[in-house]
C-alpha cells in the first residue's frame, strides 16, 4: 500500500505540484503584504483641508434651481477652492462654491498639481497623459477619459485622476501591480482575472486534493511503522 | 536529505489547514455569487422619491458651526434633505469615520432611528416580506466583519433570512445579506483562517500557515526536481523488459527475473515475489533496501546518505534508487517468503 500511496502522491504531484508552489507563492505575499497598502492608502495623503466657509458664498438652493435634476451632490475642495461636485444625466459637473461658474474639465496642469498634493511623499512626475480610450487593464472598466499621471520613483506609483471632477480616480503602484499577477496566478484565470470557478482550477484543485490525500496516507504510514526493523544486509 | 524531513514534518502541520483550503476554494467557486452579494434583492431608491425637496438650511452657516467638515454630501432619506458632514476621509466606506447627519430643512441634528431604518431598508428591498426584527449594532458585527461603524440590522422574513444592515452615519444602505452570503462568508472565513472575524487575510495565523505551506511546497518541488534527475521518475511509458540476475545469499540461490528497464530494482524484486526489507516503501528514506553488485553503479545523494563509504565501495546500493537497466546481476542478503508489514 505504501509503495502504491508513494506512486500516486508523486505523479499527482509532478501534475499539480508546480500549481502547489504557485499557490504557496501568491499566497505568502497577498497575506503578507497589508490589503490597504496594496489599495494604496498609505501612499495617498490622509488629512483632508477643513472646507473655508467664507468661500463658499454661492448656496446649494441656488445650485437645485439652477439643476433640479443634480444627484450625488458634494461640496468639497478642488486643491484650496471649495467646489460642487455633482452628477447632472450622468456626468460629472464642477461649480465652483464662491462664484456659482461651471469650472470647465480640469488642465495638464492641474491634474499635475493635484496628483503631487495627493501623494504623501514628495515624487517627480515622469509623464502625464490624458487617456480617451484604450484604456490600460490596470484600471478596469472606469469612466474615462482620466488623467493618467506616472511617477518616477521605483515604486512606479501612477494616479488616474477625473478630468471632471479633479478626484483621484484610483491608485496603481508596483506592489498592486504583483499584487493582481499574483491573484491570477492563485485562481489560474491568466486573461480576465475574475472566474474562480474555472475548469483549469477545478481540475488542478481535485488533482490537488487527491495529492494531499495520498500524502496524508505516507505520512500515516510512516508515522506508525517502526523503525526498529534494521536492515537485513 | 534534510528537505525530506522537513517535507514530512510540515506537512504534519499543515495538512488540515490544506484541505480546508482546497475544499473552501473550491466550494467558493460553487457559490452563486450574485445571490451572495445582496444585489438580486437590492433595488436603488427611484430618483423621484429623492428629487422631491429642496434644503433651506444655508451651507455657510453650517460650516460656521462645523468648522472641521472636510466635505458636505446633500442626501435624500424617505424625500426628506440632509447634509452628511465628513470630518474624516476615508477610502472605504466601511472604515471608522464620525460623519454627521444635519436636517437640510432646519439645521437639527438628525439620528436615524429604527422606524426609519427600517423604512429605507424596505424601500431599498425588490421582493414582499415583513419586517421580523429591527436592531441597532456597534461593531465588531457578526455578518458583517469589515464594518467599523455602528449599523441597524433590519431582519426580514424570507426564504433566505435576508437581513438588511443601514449605516447610522450616512443612513445608506451596506448590503442584503441572505444565506448564501453567510455561507460565502463562512468559506472566506475558513480561507482566510479569518477566526478573530476581522474581515480581513492579513492575520497572524495565516500568515504562520502560508509561509509554511510554503516550506511545504518548496521541499515537495525540490523533492521533484531531484526524483526527475536521478530518474528515479521516467516519463517513458513503453519501456522495455531486461532480464537481471539475483543471488539470494542466505540460501545460496539465484533467480533470473524480468522487469521493466525504467522499473526500481525494489519494485523489480516485489513483483518477482522477492522481497527485500524496505520500511518506507521506497522513498529512500529509511535506507533499508539494500543490495550489492560488481557492476560500476552510480553513486546517488539517497546512497550516500545511508551507507558508509566502506560499503559504498563493495558495491552496495538502495534498490529504490536504481533502475533495471543499471544492473545484469546483484546480491541480496535474503528474500522474504512475503512482503512484511506491507499487506495493502
Amino acid at each position: 500500500m505504501l509503495r502504491e500511496t508513494r506512486k500516486l502522491h508523486r505523479w499527482l504531484m509532478l501534475f499539480a505540484g508546480l500549481q502547489f508552489l504557485i499557490w504557496s507563492i501568491s499566497g505568502v505575499y497577498m497575506v503578507l503584504v497589508n490589503i490597504h497598502f496594496i489599495h494604496g492608502e498609505s501612499l495617498i495623503t490622509k488629512e483632508a483641508q477643513p472646507l473655508p466657509a467664507e468661500a463658499v458664498q454661492y448656496d446649494i438652493s441656488a445650485l437645485l434651481e439652477r439643476y433640479p435634476m443634480a444627484t450625488n451632490i458634494r461640496l468639497g475642495l478642488l486643491v484650496d477652492k471649495p467646489v460642487y461636485r455633482f452628477k447632472q444625466n450622468g456626468n460629472d459637473v464642477m461649480v465652483i462654491a464662491e462664484t456659482g461658474k461651471v469650472v470647465p474639465a480640469i488642465s495638464e496642469t492641474l491634474a499635475q498639481r493635484i496628483a503631487s498634493n495627493s501623494l504623501q511623499q514628495e515624487q517627480e512626475i515622469s509623464s502625464i497623459s490624458l487617456i480617451v480610450d484604450n484604456p490600460p487593464s490596470e484600471i478596469g472598466a472606469r469612466r474615462l477619459p482620466l488623467w493618467q499621471v506616472k511617477f518616477a520613483g521605483i515604486s512606479g506609483d501612477t494616479l488616474y485622476i477625473n478630468p471632471h471632477n479633479g478626484e483621484v480616480a484610483t491608485i496603481r503602484h508596483n506592489s498592486w501591480r504583483l499584487f493582481d499577477a499574483f491573484w491570477r496566478l492563485h485562481i489560474m484565470d491568466y486573461i480576465e482575472g475574475d472566474d474562480i470557478n474555472n475548469i483549469l482550477l477545478n481540475v488542478f484543485t481535485i488533482a490537488g486534493f487527491l495529492a494531499v490525500l495520498a500524502g496524508l496516507v505516507l505520512l500515516y504510514l510512516r508515522l506508525t511503522r517502526s523503525n526498529e526493523e534494521e536492515p537485513q544486509l | 536529505m534534510m528537505f525530506k524531513r522537513i517535507h514530512k514534518w510540515v506537512a504534519l502541520i499543515v495538512f488540515v489547514q490544506l484541505l480546508i483550503w482546497l475544499i473552501s476554494g473550491f466550494l467558493l467557486g460553487k457559490l452563486d455569487h450574485t445571490l451572495a452579494s445582496g444585489r438580486t434583492t437590492f433595488t436603488l431608491t427611484p430618483q423621484a422619491e429623492k428629487a422631491k425637496a429642496q434644503p433651506a438650511y444655508n451651507i455657510q452657516a453650517l460650516l460656521r458651526r462645523y468648522p472641521e467638515t472636510t466635505e458636505v454630501k446633500l442626501v435624500y432619506l424617505l424625500g426628506k434633505p440632509l447634509y452628511q458632514l465628513v470630518f474624516q476621509k476615508t477610502l472605504h466606506s466601511y472604515q471608522a469615520a464620525n460623519d454627521l447627519l444635519i436636517d437640510a430643512k432646519t439645521g437639527k441634528i438628525f439620528i436615524l432611528n429604527a422606524q426609519s431604518a427600517s423604512e429605507i431598508a424596505m424601500l431599498s428591498y425588490k421582493e414582499q416580506a415583513t419586517v421580523s426584527d429591527v436592531e441597532y449594532l456597534e461593531p465588531p458585527i457578526e455578518e458583517l466583519t469589515r464594518e467599523q461603524n455602528p449599523v441597524w440590522r433590519v431582519s426580514l422574513t424570507d426564504s433566505l433570512n435576508t437581513s438588511i444592515f443601514v449605516r447610522a452615519k450616512d443612513a445608506k444602505i451596506i448590503t442584503h445579506v441572505n444565506d448564501e452570503t453567510r455561507w460565502r462568508d463562512l468559506l472566506l472565513m475558513l480561507h482566510f483562517m479569518d477566526y478573530a472575524q476581522t474581515g480581513s487575510f492579513n492575520n497572524v495565523i495565516i500568515q504562520f500557515f502560508a509561509l509554511a505551506t510554503l516550506l511545504l511546497s518548496g521541499t515537495g518541488f525540490w523533492w521533484s526536481i531531484r526524483l526527475i534527475f536521478d530518474h528515479q521518475i521516467r516519463f517513458s511509458w513503453f519501456s522495455k523488459l531486461q532480464s537481471f540476475k539475483v543471488n539470494i545469499l542466505k540460501v545460496n540461490e539465484d533467480k533470473v527475473i524480468s522487469a521493466r528497464k525504467d522499473s526500481s530494482i525494489l519494485s523489480a524484486l516485489s513483483d518477482n515475489d522477492i522481497n527485500i526489507p524496505s520500511i518506507c516503501g521506497g522513498g529512500g528514506v529509511c535506507g533499508s533496501c539494500r543490495f550489492s553488485t560488481s557492476e560500476d553503479v552510480e553513486v546517488l545523494p539517497a546512497d550516500r546518505q545511508h551507507l558508509n563509504q566502506s560499503l559504498l565501495e563493495e558495491g552496495y546500493r538502495l534498490a529504490c534508487q536504481h533502475s533495471v537497466e543499471e544492473i545484469s546481476e546483484i546480491n541480496i542478503y535474503k528474500s522474504f517468503a512475503k512482503k512484511r508489514r506491507d499487506i495493502s
